[in-house]
């Protein structure tokens, strides 16, 4: 008896504990989530709470912006912590949303903001960004006392592609703002190309005397064979005659699906959560891609059963490498490596934009697909990647609007400019590539972003035979001015990939991304589970993705 | 009398049993429940959640998945391969510490290893090892003139992967299955081996007739309890192999991998009642496979 | 007629000790096989970035080479990040916390192991197949499914705040759900089951509660497997990773494999400093190793004293 009233009350006692989980028809559409706009600005200590992930560089430069914030609101106080990756970062803030503690603001990435805002847990900033309220600052200790302190952004200075990843969201809301974006770009091995100036130059492709192609028009899919044709040996990487192995190599298989499918208008995804990869324009990139990967044109890091294809682009064994701009250093040869790895010794690197099919949008060109030839329709476009920054609603108004104008101090001109420069992300704004503000890269060395860039176009102009001294700064920064011209050259075509959480009947975007770079490493390596062909790959992805 | 010991038996029991309800009872429940919740969203209404009804629709959904019966597969090979193999190696090692006259803490200390250290930094020197071409395995394969195998590069077979895989499960494993056997062997009384000896019982007999018998229920215990957790297998694979589960994308994915899966996407709508549905399957397979082993054993275990 | 007999005993002998022979030979293959991944570890702790990445592998690595940085810098204070004002790896911070979570642990899944274990051996009372055969139903369910409840278990008890914890809740919230261990109480319960019905009797005649009994008689007998036990469950913590990182809400109150995983790679290029990463699993290791040594004469003295004596 005594048994099973024991049991009887643990089973109730269970249900009450689970708590009441509320059936509803549909599942939750976002509402718009709004705060009433104050009157002045507070004077009340208010603190703002602030998380990203940046470890020991970036989080020094940040810690300086909150100071100057600081002493700009005295009243003010930010605390910013380091998460130190982005999926502890997402998991505290969705954990925290689930017992009501989350931060006032943090960084995150379009998937991730997807995720908070179907709880309703995101603030809305169109409210702040098409304010015309002013405040006037009128504390005294206050480094901008009497000053006028605007709301409102001014989007027209935003590069159009990162403002449009922000309000993608249910609504057309602004639910974040671009911080601190990055890009693709390819590096090439100058060295090579050097080698083969006049065959290039015979097929028709411009190169200068030191082996500099265009900066400025990307190369296209068919210059791309004529150069496999010129610089590959499928027997191996040849010093005397200066060939490599393989052509090209792509860091981010994901990226380049992705990518591609914008490319051939193939479709992927939208930001309703539509999984569009059921096509035959598709099928025939993947078998393209196939063929592509079997006459050693591309090439994918598990080639060399690796992460990423740079250390194998130092070791010469691949001719061209597309990657992230923010790993630029990973691809220079230097002598730390062992000379007996690198097969084309210490050789010269450069920067080119990705490749492309077609030199305008919405334009037509051929492939040869299976023995056939297959016209499509067809447009330009770059990945862009990096975080965005935005408010959650649980904060009290003061809070937000505090948050709100340290966002605005972060994404200024000057700072996104400083940012840049000092950590190989791309500034948000337009107006940042004509800012006069000098930036301290080092301590002897200070330079405006436009003259920072201009270091790679000396380099460029000068057709590589440069005077500058072994000493002089410029050489440490040569690279990395390379990439953020190349990125900004490519600015006219930069796409977001749309960001939607997984519904009842379709996984979400960041599980897409995963799967489109599965599905390529399968095809790569057609040796899988039941042997990928690019018919089951594509096949395994759609049933991954769709039920 | 009979009452007197039921509630001294509680007594006994309740610090166990108030524990285990708050925070294995209550959660496997919980599991039961949440695999019927239709579209489910935990963190909304404010971490109470919400559904749109009940539905036997996620097991479903678990069925259709084909990287399910991929995890079915791997795991099942694991399973019945690594458990066996690594329960007869310990008991021979046992047996060999056993019999030496010096450097038997020698030995166990360094055996005992395996246990101590962290599964990312070994699972990444296994790698290491089982590299192509200037891996120790195919350096040792050499010797025996055998060509050198593919174990966890790119393009590496299904088998060459499972057979590194079941290598370094059954390394991994050796460590707790020795030391219990050891001390277990040590709890045997000497009089047996003493009889034995003045018989003249070959070793082999030695150990069939007594040894194995009167470890019996460490054996069962080891057994049951080795198969239960390769069907969790998952720490090694992600040791090995990366949070790729494979050389292949998911070639070597597993069961609990697959729940991992949507558990870590738990704020995605259904995804922990996925989650939950093939934890509960998971469940019922390895119950099936211990009241099997416990039915077979029951002539065989001596206490 | 003794010359056969001292033939005998010379076959006898060499054939012993060719058998000795082949055993070792077998042990110490099985013990070369141990250790190699250890050497990798430790190798690789030594190299430099692209040393690591080499191919082919670099095998061993003269002293002079060695990249002693790998070990030093995660003593260095980092300036900004996630581990502001502490070490790049907070070696002894997370040691001591894992220790105590340890101590902790072990002390109270012993008491439960040894209550309950002796509650399932030696006690009869209603239900008792029953509540066995469910407790091993639990052990079969995959732990991932816990996860999630135990957490908002745990933040309803008040013991999680994102902006508030203590490290008194963080050691609450990291050792009250492990004190129980269904595992250990079926290893105990079956070294329980051997010892002799007899025993109990006796004890019972002379009038010994079942309380003395299980204290007095029982657990020295058990001794080996107990020590087994205190042993097994010690290292646990030094695994953990999931729970300490979910329920812990501020760094310094995390343990050893919390630092390991993700605090050498590179948000930005996603890359790994493996030579830091193997360093640190070298430091944390070492530690356990150590005791090992030290005690091991008491751990195998206890888990080698014999049985029942006549």
């Amino acid at each position: 008896m005594k048994k099973i009233l024991f049991a009887l009350l643990t089973v109730l006692s269970v249900f009450l504990v689970i708590g009441c989980v509320q059936v509803q028809s549909e599942t939750t559409t976002t509402t718009l989530t709004t705060t009433t706009q104050l009157a002045e600005l507070p004077s009340d200590e208010v603190e703002v709470t602030f998380w990203h992930i940046y470890g020991e560089g970036k989080s020094a430069l940040l810690d300086q912006m909150i100071l100057e914030f600081e002493a700009m609101y005295p009243n003010v106080t930010i605390t910013s912590t380091s998460q130190s990756d982005y999926d502890t970062l997402r998991t505290n803030i969705n954990t925290g949303i689930g017992v009501g503690q989350v931060p006032t603001m943090a960084i995150g990435y379009p998937d991730h903001f997807a995720g908070y805002i179907t709880t309703g847990a995101v603030e809305s900033l169109d409210q702040y960004i098409y304010s015309t309220t002013q405040y006037e600052v009128t504390d005294s200790t206050s480094t901008i006392f009497g000053e006028t302190v605007q709301t409102g952004l001014e989007l027209s200075d935003f590069v159009q592609s990162y403002l449009d990843e922000n309000d993608q969201y249910q609504g057309g809301y602004f639910y974040s703002v671009p911080y601190s974006k990055s890009t693709e770009t390819m590096a090439v091995n100058r060295s090579v190309l050097a080698a083969h100036v006049t065959e290039i130059r015979a097929a028709g492709i411009t190169i200068s005397d030191n082996g500099f192609l265009s900066h400025e028009t990307p190369l296209s899919y068919d210059q791309l064979v004529l150069l496999r044709n010129i610089m590959v040996d499928t027997n191996g990487t040849n010093a005397t005659t200066m060939k490599c192995e393989y052509l090209l190599n792509y860091d981010s298989s994901g990226n380049l699906y992705i990518n591609m499918s914008r490319q051939w208008h193939a479709g992927f995804t939208n930001s309703d959560g539509d999984i569009l990869i059921d096509n035959a324009t598709t099928r025939n990139m993947l078998q393209f891609l196939y063929q592509n990967f079997t006459n050693n044109t591309i090439v994918l890091p598990v080639a060399w059963s690796q992460s990423y294809g740079s250390t194998n682009f130092i070791y010469g064994d691949v001719c061209m490498s597309v990657g992230s701009t923010a790993g630029v250093n990973y691809n220079i040869p230097n002598s730390t490596y062992t000379p007996s790895s690198l097969k084309l010794g210490i050789f010269d690197v450069d920067f080119l934009q990705v490749p492309q099919y077609v030199a305008t949008d919405d334009s037509q060109f051929t492939v040869s697909i299976d023995g056939s030839d297959v016209t499509m329709t067809g447009s330009r476009s770059a990945v862009q990647q990096g975080p965005n920054i935005g408010i959650f609603h649980s904060a009290t108004a003061a809070q937000k609007l505090y948050a709100w104008l340290f966002i605005k101090y972060l994404i200024s001109t000057d700072n996104t400019a400083k940012w840049a420069m000092n950590t190989g992300y791309l500034p948000v704004r337009l107006s940042a590539y004509s800012s006069e503000e000098q930036l301290q890269l080092s301590s002897t060395f200070a330079l405006t972003y436009s003259e920072f860039l201009g270091i790679a176009q000396d380099f460029w102009a000068a057709d590589g035979e440069v005077t500058w001294e072994l000493t002089d700064q410029r050489w440490n920064y040569l690279y990395s001015s390379m990439v953020a011209n190349i990125a900004y050259n490519q600015t006219d075509y930069y796409q977001y990939d749309p960001a939607f959480a997984a519904g009842s009947h379709s996984a979400g975007s960041a599980t897409a991304r995963v799967e489109a770079g599965y599905c390529l490493q399968n095809i790569y390596t057609n040796v899988g589970v039941a042997s990928y062909s690019p018919n089951t790959a594509l096949n395994f992805m759609i049933n991954q993705l769709t039920w | 009398m009979e009452k007197k010991n039921n509630l001294r038996a509680w007594i006994y029991l309740a610090p166990l049993l108030i524990l285990m309800t708050v925070f294995t009872f209550y959660p496997i429940v919980n599991a039961f429940i949440i695999s019927i919740y239709k579209d489910y969203q935990p963190l909304a209404n404010n971490g109470a959640g919400i559904i749109t009804g009940y539905t036997f629709q996620n097991f479903l959904f678990i069925f259709k998945n084909q990287l399910f019966w991929i995890s079915i597969k791997n795991t099942f090979v694991i399973a019945f391969i690594s458990v066996p193999i690594s329960i007869f190696l310990s008991l021979f090692i046992s047996v060999a510490l056993k019999n030496i006259p010096k450097l038997k803490g020698f030995f166990q200390t360094i055996y005992f290893l395996p246990y101590v250290t962290n599964a990312i930094a070994v699972g990444m020197a296994f790698a290491f090892m089982f590299h192509q071409n200037y891996g120790l395995f195919n350096a040792i394969l050499g010797w025996f003139g055998i060509d050198a195998i593919n174990w966890v590069g790119g393009t590496a077979s299904w088998t060459a992967q499972m057979g590194a895989l079941l290598i370094y499960t059954i390394w991994s494993g050796l460590a707790f299955k020795i030391l219990v056997f050891t001390s277990g062997m040590q709890n045997i009384d000497k009089q047996y081996y003493d009889a034995a000896k003045i018989d003249s019982a070959s070793k082999w007999t030695v150990f069939k007739r007594i040894t194995v018998p009167l470890l019996s229920p460490l054996i069962l215990y080891i057994s049951i309890t080795s198969m239960i957790g390769a069907l969790k297998a998952y720490n090694s694979v992600v040791g090995l192999f990366g949070i790729q589960m494979g050389a292949q994308p998911y070639s070597m994915m597993t069961i609990v991998a697959f729940v991992y899966r949507y558990v870590s996407g738990y704020t995605d709508v259904g995804y922990i009642s996925y989650a939950s549905a093939a934890a509960i399957i998971l469940f019922i397979i390895t119950v099936i496979f211990s009241l099997i082993q416990g039915v077979v054993s029951r002539k065989r275990v001596h206490y | 007629m003794s010359d056969i007999f001292v033939q005998n005993e010379l076959a006898y002998k060499r054939k012993r000790i060719i058998g000795n022979v082949v055993i070792y030979v077998f042990l110490a293959a099985v013990a070369i096989a141990i250790l190699i991944p250890f050497y990798w570890m430790i190798l690789t702790s030594f190299k430099n970035e692209t040393q690591i990445t080499q191919i082919p592998p670099i095998l061993a690595l003269s002293p002079s080479d060695w990249k002693l940085s790998n070990y030093t810098d995660l003593f260095l204070t980092v300036p900004s990040g996630p581990r502001v004002g502490q070490p790049l790896f907070p070696f002894f911070r997370y040691m001591a916390n894992t220790v105590l979570i340890s101590l902790l642990t072990t002390i109270g899944t012993t008491i439960t192991t040894i209550l309950s274990a002796f509650a399932f051996s030696r006690l009869h009372f209603k239900g008792r197949d029953t509540l066995f055969a469910i407790l091993l139903g639990t052990m079969m369910v995959p732990g991932e499914i816990f996860i999630l409840t135990n957490f908002l278990t745990i933040n309803k008890f008040g013991w999680y705040n994102i902006f508030t914890q203590t490290y008194g809740q963080a050691i609450l919230a990291m050792t009250i759900p492990f004190m129980v261990s269904v595992f250990y109480i079926f290893y105990l319960r079956q070294t329980f089951k051997q010892i002799p019905n007899e025993l109990y009797f006796a004890a019972k005649v002379d009038g010994t509660s079942d309380f003395k009994y299980l204290i007095k008689i029982m657990v020295p007998i058990a001794m080996p497997t107990i020590v087994t036990i205190i042993i097994l469950n010690s290292m646990g913590a030094w695994s953990a990773y999931i729970w300490p990182a979910l329920v812990t809400a501020n760094d310094k109150y995390r343990l050893v494999s919390n630092g390991l995983r993700g605090a050498f790679t590179d948000t930005s290029t996603g890359r790994t400093d493996y030579g830091q990463q193997m360093a640190a699993s070298v430091l944390v290791t070492l530690p356990l190793l150590i005791v090992f040594f030290t005690f091991r004469k008491q751990i195998m003295r206890g888990v080698s004293r014999s049985g029942i004596k006549g």
